[in-house]
């Protein structure tokens, strides 16, 4: 490998959002985002990919000449220059009006070629490189561009790659699934990997500054530069539209409920936890029928109602359910049959599970080579299956790691535009701004953005098929119907071993590998822990007790005072990796459990994304109950040994 | 090819991107042209970004700006004119902007209570006739793009850390090193080369203190004395009820007898200010900024200004106060001194903004002098940088508020207050030297935001993983510090020390188990306020790899 080319991205810094960001409007009482007064920066992932790219040519090889490449504003420049001036050799800037109002689908192609430009130009033709980008971009967060790169390239993607080892004259990259973390070795340049790591942040040098400032060139393309055909670039090249924005209704504040005893208290986060009663802030399908109906009259698009379902180890994943639930209702609205595809080796016994939850066909992918998730065997078996016997109107993917990596491949292939992470669907007719109907009965796909602060309703267009990826807990899934009646086709993909040039080196298997950042559950501890033994004990005796309750991997985290006064252990005094908070890392776990922290607003704003959120603080002043769900006031010391106590009576009962 | 040595050496070094620093770029720049058209003038600035280390009240004298940037006075007049006429449609450029608040109406209020407000005249030494009210991180962000405009290399992002010096001349600086504790990623300090340097760092300026003990500047002068400031910025409804273009001055409450201060209200466009201003000298160990300016929030009036706004910005800052007497000599081989880290301020007024761009002014002109003549030496640099300040008035001003601030340090101050500007120099000590155990126990008003509010309003920001830029010298004379300053009795759950309370973010705090004061860098508000009340001089505050508060209003 001779050259790695970063895909970077200026994003507006949606993480600190000044006071000053949200503008009232007089008339409705609703704050809308000012995107003028928030700062441009690098895409913190995307930059994450740039260090790593560094630390490659560090460790691998100092000839590697690094090749940055953004597509945006003409003040993105700024960013590219700054890029030079940490260590990039040279730097491309993809600028045009026409490139802009662009989905994933047509960035990437725009990208796509802007690569396939700099490899002519600026990489001698011989395809020795490697292409780097982050995950996802914070202000899209849909994760599909570097898949779908990929895909209009031809190359194999390794996603979320947490970090990476030099083995010889190659890189082994380990990169984090759902279900644990591989180790990938690709066999083949060029190929793309996304990060995910956190790596150690470079720093810009004065001189290379300003020679990047003062004289170096940057390679700036249009459309016409890179050869990009007009029909798939900016809006017209869209799979997917945006008609509608608006702020998500302000979150109220939590009605902190302070439960009688212990054993109420652990009740009510068990049943919170298992989805049986919501508490205020939980975002949620409102649940309500939809009353729309087509009225005998057709949809824009035809098919059934497909959902992928993910399983693992011969278990479905809950958000397949949560799908099927959501099939049903969308399916029954349009008049048509709801469909689930099933990719693995023996999968047949779980065909009856989908079949309960009201599938009116389940189509079984099996093979050999699709035991254990692989991206290109699985996108190829749901694209055969989505040939043989679809296309659907809708597929559904779960937005879980491996839906998020599969659908935008699936979604590149079959030219079928796609939304991520979306937390509401419904149908409903397009009108225009004259209130004539354009669009009959279409996937309304809603989506927040902006780091949560602002929602989009997405609407598919000039596809097959309508492709979302619903985020896991959103759809209450329904019970299982034992009487209902489904069919299933069997078919076997054709797949080979040579399809993909990623040799899975090793394999992994734990739950929850992304650290406090991806955790569904953490527990953290503050200043209230008074002394390190009491932090380390009481918290591991509860993350111990909450994990075999809820079968969760359970993380630590700290707030900041905690580790300055060293209550934590000497790795995260050193790494700082479970300090959550505004200065350290945000989590969005399903259950977090405070301990003993006050509540400053720098620790909320890192929490204030989870979803249950239970404090325990002797102060009963605490901010930290303005902000919880569930609250216990009282000492540490005498509370998590009862809690402990209830959580592992509730095991045997 | 890319030869990084040659990016590393330039003409003209300026260390800090305020207003002081741009001036000194910007006039040595234009004068340079006339003589060397190629001579480089940079601007190195530890802020990510113009601006965003910046804050001040701020009243500005803006005459200044007709030498530095003739011709931008009519330009900004007839923006504004235009806006007027077609009705106040679309967003006026700064310098319009600028010119749109100018005070028209001034006002001095004596507040004997939280409750009670008496009128007061204004003194003419106070006046603030034909000022205006700025945000000074907008005034220095214009002025950054002006000075690019200009041909001024500006590189905000770099943080300075040492000087280079060779046979008693100032040759350049060092950058501060990166990843200072990561063996794999460290990146060796880069030297910056310069025929001359400007060291522009604002008040206690980490450089140019360390200039002024290398080359025994303040040799038989009074120490610099300080005051803090801290302020916050609140968005108001557009019919300010502050009232546009007004300012008004508060003494009395919240601060008690005897401390040398006030408050501020000042209205820029539909923003008001409220800030506060508190002597480090203040006797009680225990007084607190952050808490008095909650408690100036609080005085029924105040509050009823504020009511329904939204509290945007927040910060604080040192204010230089010695005046005349304390100023270090100015100028060394190859170095010369501008703006606040001189201390170039007006105590009668609490002004410094406009003599920090006059003495930028100057010293681009001293610098255009010795570039003619191939000469930086200390004694050239002087030859035109003083005479420079004279004919500006600079030296004037600065003579006739040479005792004001003095005064008000002894305990016969009041007394002597109305022959201020005849007596001979007044001694002083520095400020932590007036610290006593006596507390005033003021308590932060109920509902009033806390020091981590603070912080966050200022959006300053240090990476975790980079050391901390404050340091402790010796931890066991804090455990002194505490012994003398603790009431034992209050209980060792919420220890005070003057350094716990001086800072306005929360940066310090008492840890019983280990008995040690433990410091959270990243609130930092790079004011300095800690190390200049610490009592027993153990605290050590240097520049940062990098981060700091990010001021945009303020």
């Amino acid at each position: 490998m001779k050259y790695i080319v970063v895909c970077e991205k200026v994003v507006p810094n949606v993480a600190n959002i000044p006071p000053n960001g949200w503008k009232e409007n007089p008339k409705t009482g609703e704050y809308t985002l000012d995107r003028s007064v928030l700062d441009n920066e690098p895409d913190p992932l995307a930059r994450q990919a740039f260090y790593a790219a560094l630390n490659v040519r560090d460790r691998l090889n100092k000839d590697i000449k690094i090749i940055t490449i953004t597509m945006g504003p003409p003040m993105a420049e700024e960013i590219l220059r700054d890029s030079i001036a940490v260590g990039a050799d040279e730097a491309v800037l993809l600028t045009s009006k026409n490139f802009a109002g662009a989905d994933t689908r047509a960035t990437a192609y725009a990208l796509a070629q802007g690569i396939r430009k700099t490899e002519e130009v600026l990489m001698d033709g011989a395809g020795e490189y490697m292409i780097f980008a982050g995950k996802e971009a914070v202000d899209g967060d849909t994760a599909q561009v570097p898949i779908q790169i990929a895909k209009e390239l031809g190359v194999e993607c390794i996603a979320y790659a947490g970090g990476y080892s030099v083995n010889g004259n190659s890189l082994l990259f380990h990169r984090m699934t759902e279900y644990g973390r591989e180790t990938v070795s690709p066999l083949k340049t060029p190929c793309l990997v996304t990060f995910i790591s956190h790596t150690h942040a470079r720093f810009r040098n004065f001189a290379r500054t300003r020679w990047s400032q003062r004289e170096k060139e940057i390679y700036v393309w249009g459309p016409d530069e890179i050869g990009a055909k007009a029909e798939r670039i900016g809006g017209r090249g869209s799979r997917t539209q945006v008609y509608n924005i608006f702020t998500p209704p302000k979150k109220e504040t939590a009605n902190c409920i302070f439960p009688k005893s212990i054993e109420s208290a652990v009740d009510l986060i068990e049943q919170a936890y298992s989805g049986k009663i919501k508490l205020s802030k939980a975002e949620e399908e409102k649940g309500e029928l939809q009353k729309y109906t087509l009225n005998g009259r057709e949809s824009e698009y035809r098919g059934d109602v497909w959902i992928y379902a993910e399983q693992y180890n011969g278990k479905l994943h809950p958000v397949s359910f949560e799908l099927l639930t959501k099939a049903r209702e969308l399916a029954d609205t349009l008049g048509v049959k709801t469909g689930a595809v099933l990719t693995g080796k023996n999968i047949d016994p779980l065909a009856k599970d989908l079949i309960d939850r009201r599938a009116d066909k389940v189509y079984l992918a099996a093979h050999d080579l699709l035991d254990e998730f692989h991206p290109t065997h699985y996108t190829n078996a749901v694209v055969q299956t989505i040939d043989k016997y679809g296309p659907p109107q809708i597929l559904l993917v779960g937005a879980t790691p491996l839906g998020r990596e599969l659908a935008p491949a699936v979604s590149y292939i079959k030219d079928a535009g796609l939304t991520a992470d979306c937390t509401h669907l419904y149908i409903e007719d397009y009108k225009n701004r004259k209130g004539e109907v354009k669009k009959t009965g279409i996937l309304v796909q809603r989506r927040t953005a902006l780091g949560g602060n602002i929602m989009a309703d997405i609407m598919t267009k000039d596809s097959v098929m309508q492709m979302a990826t619903v985020r896991p807990g959103v759809i209450k899934a329904c019970s299982p119907h034992l009487d209902w009646k489904g069919e299933v086709e069997k078919f076997s993909p054709k797949l080979l071993p040579d399809d993909t040039k990623i040799k899975v080196l090793s394999r992994e298997h734990f739950t929850n590998t992304g650290g406090i950042e991806q955790a569904k559950i953490v527990v953290a501890g503050g200043m209230g822990l008074k002394n390190s033994n009491n932090f380390t004990n009481l918290l591991a005796d509860l993350s111990e007790a909450v994990s075999n309750r809820f079968q969760e991997k359970v993380e630590v985290g700290a707030s900041r005072r905690a580790i300055e006064f060293k209550l934590v252990s000497t790795t995260c005094q050193q790494d700082r990796g479970c300090q959550i908070g505004q200065s350290g890392k945000s989590i969005r776990p399903k259950l977090y459990i405070a301990i003993g922290i006050s509540g400053a607003v720098q620790h909320t704003e890192g929490v204030k994304n989870s979803e249950i959120i239970v404090a325990i603080n002797n102060k009963e002043e605490a901010p930290i109950f303005q902000f919880a769900d569930i609250g216990l006031v009282g000492r540490a010391e005498e509370i998590i040994p009862q809690m402990v106590k209830c959580l592992n009576n509730g095991m045997g009962g | 090819m890319f030869n990084e040595n040659k990016y590393r050496e330039m003409d003209v070094l300026v260390i800090g991107g305020g207003p002081a620093g741009l001036a000194t770029a910007i006039h040595a720049k234009e004068r340079l042209n006339e003589v060397a058209p190629e001579a480089s003038v940079v601007v190195v600035e530890k802020a990510e970004d113009l601006g965003r280390h910046n804050l001040s009240g701020a009243v500005f004298r803006s005459e200044c700006l007709d030498e530095l940037l003739p011709g931008w006075r009519d330009e900004a007049q007839s923006e504004l004119d235009e806006f007027a006429a077609t009705g106040g449609k679309g967003k006026l450029s700064f310098p319009a902007e600028l010119l749109a608040n100018k005070i028209e109406k001034e006002d001095l209020y004596v507040l004997p209570s939280e409750k009670m407000r008496i009128k007061a005249p204004v003194p003419p030494e106070m006046s603030h006739e034909n000022d205006h009210t700025v945000s000074i991180s907008k005034l220095v962000k214009w002025l950054g793009s002006v000075a690019k405009s200009k041909g001024v290399e500006v590189y905000p992002g770099f943080s300075v850390e040492g000087i280079a010096s060779t046979d008693g001349a100032v040759k350049g600086v060092t950058l501060a090193n990166r990843n200072r504790d990561r063996d794999d990623l460290f990146e060796p300090k880069e030297l910056l080369s310069a025929k001359v340097t400007v060291f522009a760092d604002g008040a206690r300026g980490p450089l140019t203190e360390q200039l002024i003990k290398r080359y025994n500047l303040r040799g038989g002068k009074n120490p610099q004395m300080y005051s803090v400031g801290v302020k916050k910025v609140f968005e108001v409804s557009s019919d300010n009820p502050f009232g546009r273009n007004r300012i008004a001055h508060m003494i009395g409450y919240p601060l008690p007898m005897g401390v040398f201060g006030g408050g501020f209200i000042y209205s820029v466009s539909n923003r008001i200010h409220v800030g506060l201003v508190m002597g480090a000298d203040a006797k009680y160990c225990d007084l607190d900024p952050q808490v008095e300016l909650e408690r100036l929030l609080s005085h029924d009036w105040v509050a009823g200004l504020i009511k329904g706004g939204r509290a945007i910005a927040s910060g604080s800052r040192i204010i230089p106060e010695g005046g005349f007497y304390s100023f270090p000599d100015q100028t060394v081989n190859g170095g010369i001194i501008v703006g606040d880290a001189v201390g170039f301020v007006d105590m009668r007024k609490i002004m410094g903004l406009h003599y920090a761009v006059l003495s930028g002014i100057s010293a681009g002109e001293a610098i255009f002098y010795s570039t003619k003549s191939g000469d930086y030496s200390k004694k050239t640099l002087k030859d035109y940088y003083l005479p420079n300040l004279e004919t500006r008035k600079v030296m004037e001003d600065m003579r006739k508020a040479r005792n004001y601030r003095q005064v008000f340090q002894k305990s016969f101050g009041p007394m002597l207050f109305p022959l201020h500007r005849i007596l001979p120099k007044i001694k002083v000590s520095e400020d932590h030297h007036y610290i006593s155990e006596k507390k005033i126990n003021h308590k932060r008003p109920a509902d009033a935001t806390d020091k981590a509010t603070l912080a966050l309003l200022s959006g300053t920001m240090h990476p975790e993983e980079q050391d901390s830029h404050i340091r402790i010298l010796n931890p066991d004379i804090c455990r002194k510090c505490v012994a003398k300053y603790h009431d034992a009795d209050a209980g060792m759950e919420s220890v005070v020390t003057p350094c716990i309370k001086a800072c306005p973010a929360e940066v310090y705090a008492w840890n019983s188990d280990e008995e040690r004061i433990v410091i959270s860098p990243g609130n930092c508000q790079h004011c300095q306020f800690c190390a200049i009340r610490c009592p027993l001089e153990v605290l050590e505050w240097s520049v940062p790899e990098s981060g700091g508060p990010k001021h945009k209003e303020c």
